[in-house]
């Protein structure tokens, strides 16, 4: 098996733009079963083999679906995710970055009383190699195998990626959280589904500065029979400053990379860098 | 985004919260036009976006116009160091005077997105004037979550206030002004709106001094608010990343980065550092990079003096490798520029990059594998060795 997508996902897309008609044809070759797209007033789009549907209620009257992928740029994409939600889809895969914070904050708790799952914003997406791709990473570098990845960060994700592909290790699901400041799906929870996967060995947490997300998986991953290795990015990100991501900004000592290591330390393999994951995955599954 | 005082002033005035009668003096020669009413005292204060302005004598008491313009021809259009700013300190971009006024009372008052609560919060204090770390771990504080769905009810406000033993009067004061200042925050899509202190008068409140933080994500809808961004708070080359939708920060060391990723970029650092380099920036060029953002980005990197070596490093998902070996070959020919190029290309297209800068001669670039070859190579280049 594996997390949250696998072969019998069925998903539809909003937003479809030029990256999204794009990213949904590239999820289609890789045998995604993507059943509608969601766009105003069309019942097709050239060179899309999806039937497309004004609204997601719409869409969920002619076709199954578990999943949404959205590509709704930030101004509109608050409404997009609550419509999502509001059709009751088991979970929202949200691609779209730079959401304002008080868009987020109702989506949030809009999700969280109707019980949907959000992964994202600002995220990649999730791909469980050689069943289904919901996202925007390049596939090719992602090997089929028995390590759980989850990240923040997309690139850094698909750093790590390589770095497990080149040492001929593989993932059983890789997913991004997302890089924002106000995120649906969290560390733990993805954690908890990864130590219930019968398809996952160990898994590898890629967090950085900013926030509290890292610090709030310690009770889970004590839980955990499955071994995890963490590594936090941004040891050497100066304070107050924002990089990159919105959430990666030290505002607080307890936001830092240091004091994420050394509560982390306690519970769990930490790597220093990327490439010491590699050598500390090598260890665990030799 | 940071605003000024002044500005954070305009706004709360705005939304009929008080503040003292007080004026803005960009240019010396501008006080002249205000009288200074004997008796009185008024206080000076510097305008930068960074806190800490009274350790430094940011924040002085005067009584004339005279030394109103003493203050103003010391401070303005100088660099100001507190201990909240970089170590070459921020621009005086303006003075502030206000009328001093004093209350029986200092309070602290705070909104703000808490982002482990996942919800807006009221931070109140009856001990005012100190910072906001302090408000937080004192026990008399009242900290009270707002239900995004339900936005502001009055009672939030009661909660807020609870045990500050106010009279009917002034609790109805206090009500009306935590309404007013929950409408401006949400209406400019703030972070932060902090009033420290909040001065009780006995019969009306003041606000002293105001913070004012808003989400940059949310800038697209706040025409506004865009019109109080001072560009002289910000870094040169940090700005001129901002209007070319590159994120960057600039840092101590030699090794110039071009990142896609903030995530990868941040690791990047942490491990040229681990393996014993120094970085000159973070330079995260983000999904939305194009042949013209990623030449700006080597632009700014051109700009800067300390850098020994470029290191590039891609993994093309939504940026196209092709595209930035493009913009590296360009950015060498416009600039002949001669400097150690480390490039690392990976996922969409690379194939076609490495084709390209292969073959391309006009520049010193080398091509690397892996993460581990490309941070090797710069770390050995910025010590002067090939």
């Amino acid at each position: 098996m594996s997390i949250l997508i696998d072969k019998s996902t069925k998903a539809i897309v909003q937003g479809l733009g030029k990256q999204g008609i794009l990213h949904t044809k590239l999820c289609l070759d890789y045998g995604t079963n993507i059943v509608a797209g969601i766009s105003l007033g069309k019942t097709r789009i050239s060179g899309l083999d999806i039937p497309i549907f004004s609204c997601v209620c719409e869409a969920l009257k002619n076709t199954e679906a578990d999943t949404s992928l959205i590509f709704v740029p930030a101004n509109n994409a608050k409404d997009a995710i609550l419509e999502a939600i509001d059709a009751k889809l088991k979970q929202v895969i949200v691609i779209t970055e730079g959401m304002p914070l008080q868009d987020m904050l109702i989506v949030k708790a809009f999700a969280t009383k109707y019980d949907v799952r959000i992964i994202g914003p600002n995220t990649p997406g999730i791909i469980s190699p050689k069943q289904c791709k919901l996202g925007i990473m390049p596939e090719s570098i992602f090997n089929q195998g028995n390590i759980g990845l989850v990240s923040r960060s997309g690139t850094l994700m698909y750093e790590v990626a390589l770095l497990l592909k080149e040492a001929d290790f593989g993932v059983s699901t890789a997913l991004g959280i997302g890089g924002d400041p106000i995120l649906g799906m969290g560390f733990a929870e993805v954690l908890s589904l990864f130590e219930n996967d019968d398809k996952t060995d160990c898994v590898v947490m890629i967090g950085e500065i900013g926030g509290t997300l890292e610090v709030a998986a310690i009770d889970t991953i004590k839980k955990m029979s499955k071994k995890v290795v963490a590594y936090i990015a941004g040891k050497v990100a100066p304070k107050q400053k924002k990089m990159g991501h919105a959430g990666a900004i030290v505002s607080s000592k307890d936001e830092s990379a240091q004091a994420k290591i050394e509560a982390l330390s306690n519970v769990c393999y930490v790597a220093q860098n990327p490439l010491e994951i590699v050598t500390l995955i090598k260890k665990i599954l030799s | 985004m940071n605003i000024h005082e002044y500005q954070a002033k305009e706004l709360l005035k705005r939304y009929s919260i008080n503040v003292p009668k007080g004026f803005v003096i960009t240019d010396t020669k501008q006080i002249e036009s205000y009288t200074f009413e004997k008796d009185k005292t008024y206080i000076a204060k510097v305008q930068i976006h960074a806190g800490a302005r009274n350790k430094v004598g940011g924040v002085q008491k005067i009584s004339s116009k005279k030394e109103a313009i003493e203050f103003c021809q010391k401070f303005l259009g100088k660099r100001l160091t507190t201990p909240q700013t970089p170590k070459e300190g921020k621009i005086v971009s303006a003075v502030y005077i206000e009328e001093a006024l004093y209350g029986k009372k200092e309070l602290y008052l705070s909104i703000f997105a808490d982002k482990n609560k996942q919800c807006n919060v009221i931070l109140a204090s009856k001990e005012g004037g100190v910072d906001i770390g302090e408000v937080f771990r004192q026990s008399t504080s009242n900290i009270v979550c707002i239900d995004p769905l339900l936005s502001f009810a009055q009672f939030y406000a009661k909660k807020a206030l609870c045990s500050f033993n106010f009279e009917k009067d002034q609790a109805n004061k206090f009500i009306t002004l935590l309404s007013n200042l929950f409408a401006l925050y949400k209406d400019i899509d703030a972070e932060l709106v902090e009033i420290n202190p909040l001065i009780d008068t006995g019969d009306d409140f003041f606000a002293l001094d105001a913070k004012i933080v808003t989400d940059d994500n949310a800038l697209y809808r706040q025409d506004e608010i865009l019109l109080y961004r001072d560009i002289l708070q910000e870094e040169p080359l940090e700005y001129q990343a901002s209007q070319n939708n590159l994120n960057y920060v600039k840092l101590d060391g030699n090794i110039a980065m071009v990142v896609n990723g903030a995530g990868l970029a941040m690791a990047c650092l942490d491990t040229i550092e681990d393996y014993g380099g120094k970085c000159a920036n973070f330079l995260d060029i983000k999904g939305s990079a194009t042949k013209e953002s990623i030449t700006k980005a080597l632009e700014i990197i051109y700009q800067d003096n300390r850098v020994k070596v470029v290191f590039v490093n891609i993994i093309g998902g939504i940026v196209k490798c092709d595209i930035v070996a493009n913009s590296i070959m360009d950015f060498c020919d416009t600039y002949n520029f001669n400097l150690p190029i480390i490039a690392r290309l990976e996922g969409a297209n690379k194939n076609e990059a490495i084709e390209m800068l292969s073959t391309f001669k006009n520049g010193n670039i080398t091509l690397v594998k892996n993460l581990k070859e490309g941070i090797e190579k710069a770390i050995l280049l910025s010590r002067g060795k090939s």
